[in-house]
């Protein structure tokens, strides 16, 4: 029987454990896994679908039409998914015509104030967004969403547009 | 006979010569070796890198605070040195809102600039009816999810008095203790505006009867809604 025969095992748990926390560490702050649920982003989201987020984009480079996971403003411990369909300083024209802000939102536009964005679900009869609390501050975005891994026939990346030479 | 020996010496030159570049290189390996003994040395101080950044993000963490709006409680003195706080980040971690409670200090990104990290003090929870200083209205009702901040120096201070009640997303650290200068190691206590605050029915005004009030802050007004 060798002699210390666990020292290289113990040796070898200990430095996956060391290539565990670092690892851990740079996909934490780098993005994540997601799971959905609710009906809010139909079309281009279902129900029970697996997508992945990066967090790596900073404050200023989120565009009109990315889809982001953000802190619910009036419920801080649930995560909402939402397209952004307006930066700060740009006009939301949301008709008060009852026929196009079905889920009976009381906020219907205007100029979105510095350090917010508009949020809203792709499903807009069925989503709870930008329309029923506000415009949201940037700070509680968390991420993008940039693709969907599961089901996997439906696998896609969701592609930016490019940005607008204002 | 003169060849031969010129001969045999280049052999030897050669032989010797090809020796020490064996050598050479076994010297070489086993310096490569030991270099990447040193390599894998780097594993333990980026391990120990990765787990103060995982405590700073999920534990405690410390910050610089700058500006006066929370005088005389944080940074009393502009000229000199400001203070350092430590942070508590539990609350948000374990997204129990509930330890953020009415007179703690928390820091939290602006709603105005998402890269500006602001202090104040939590002056009002959701529920709860605030007497404003200087806002658009006279009286504000807390909505849900949101917390109205002051800063304890009311004459310079950027808070909810200018824009509004905030999201409690919006939070990311609870001020614990002034950690340096070391002379002014101290617990921050809750400290509340009693005259300015109407708490929402599901909280008992009696628990905060004990709190002492913010300096400055305090309405005096005969009428009392």
């Amino acid at each position: 029987m060798m002699v210390h025969w666990w020292k290289p095992l113990a040796l070898s748990a200990i430095r996956g454990v060391c290539y565990g926390t670092v690892i851990f560490t740079v996909m934490d702050s780098v993005g994540g896994l997601l799971y959905f649920i609710g009906p809010s982003m139909e079309p281009t989201v279902h129900e029970n679908e697996i997508g992945l987020c990066e967090k790596v984009t900073s404050y200023q480079n989120f565009q009109r039409g990315d889809i982001v996971i953000a802190l619910q403003p009036d419920e801080p411990t649930t995560q909402i998914c939402k397209r952004i369909m307006g930066l700060e300083g740009e006009q939301i024209n949301n008709s008060k015509n009852p026929i196009n802000n079905t889920s009976g939102g009381k906020y219907f536009g205007g100029i979105v104030p510095r350090g917010h964005v508009w949020l809203e679900g792709d499903n807009k009869s069925s989503s709870r967004d930008s329309r029923h609390f506000g415009p949201v501050p940037l700070a509680l975005v968390h991420g993008r969403v940039f693709a969907k891994i599961y089901p996997f026939p439906e696998m896609t990346w969701f592609r930016r547009s490019p940005k607008p030479t204002t | 006979m003169v060849i031969w020996k010129q001969i045999v010496l280049l052999y030897k030159r050669t032989v010797n010569f090809g020796a020490r570049n064996i050598r050479k290189l076994s010297i070489d390996t086993t310096a490569k070796h030991s270099a990447g003994k040193w390599s894998s040395n780097i594993l333990p101080i980026l391990t120990g890198a990765c787990i103060l950044v995982y405590v700073d993000k999920y534990y405690i963490s410390l910050t610089l605070v700058t500006g006066s709006s929370m005088q005389p409680t944080i940074n009393p003195d502009s000229t000199s040195q400001r203070d350092i706080v430590m942070l508590d980040r539990t609350p948000i971690t374990t997204r129990d809102y509930s330890q953020i409670q009415r007179g703690n200090i928390i820091t939290f990104r602006s709603p105005r600039n998402p890269n500006d990290i602001n202090i104040k003090r939590v002056i009002g929870l959701e529920g709860d009816t605030v007497r404003t200083l200087g806002y658009k209205n006279k009286l504000v009702l807390v909505p849900p999810g949101h917390c109205w901040v002051e800063g304890d120096n009311n004459r310079s201070s950027d808070d909810s008095n200018k824009f509004g009640p905030i999201s409690l997303g919006l939070v990311i650290g609870l001020a614990t203790r002034i950690v340096f200068p070391l002379g002014r190691w101290q617990k921050l206590e809750r400290k509340f505006p009693h005259s300015r605050v109407k708490t929402s029915t599901y909280c008992d005004m009696e628990q905060l009867r004990h709190l002492p009030p913010v300096l400055f802050s305090e309405v005096k007004s005969d009428s009392h809604d």
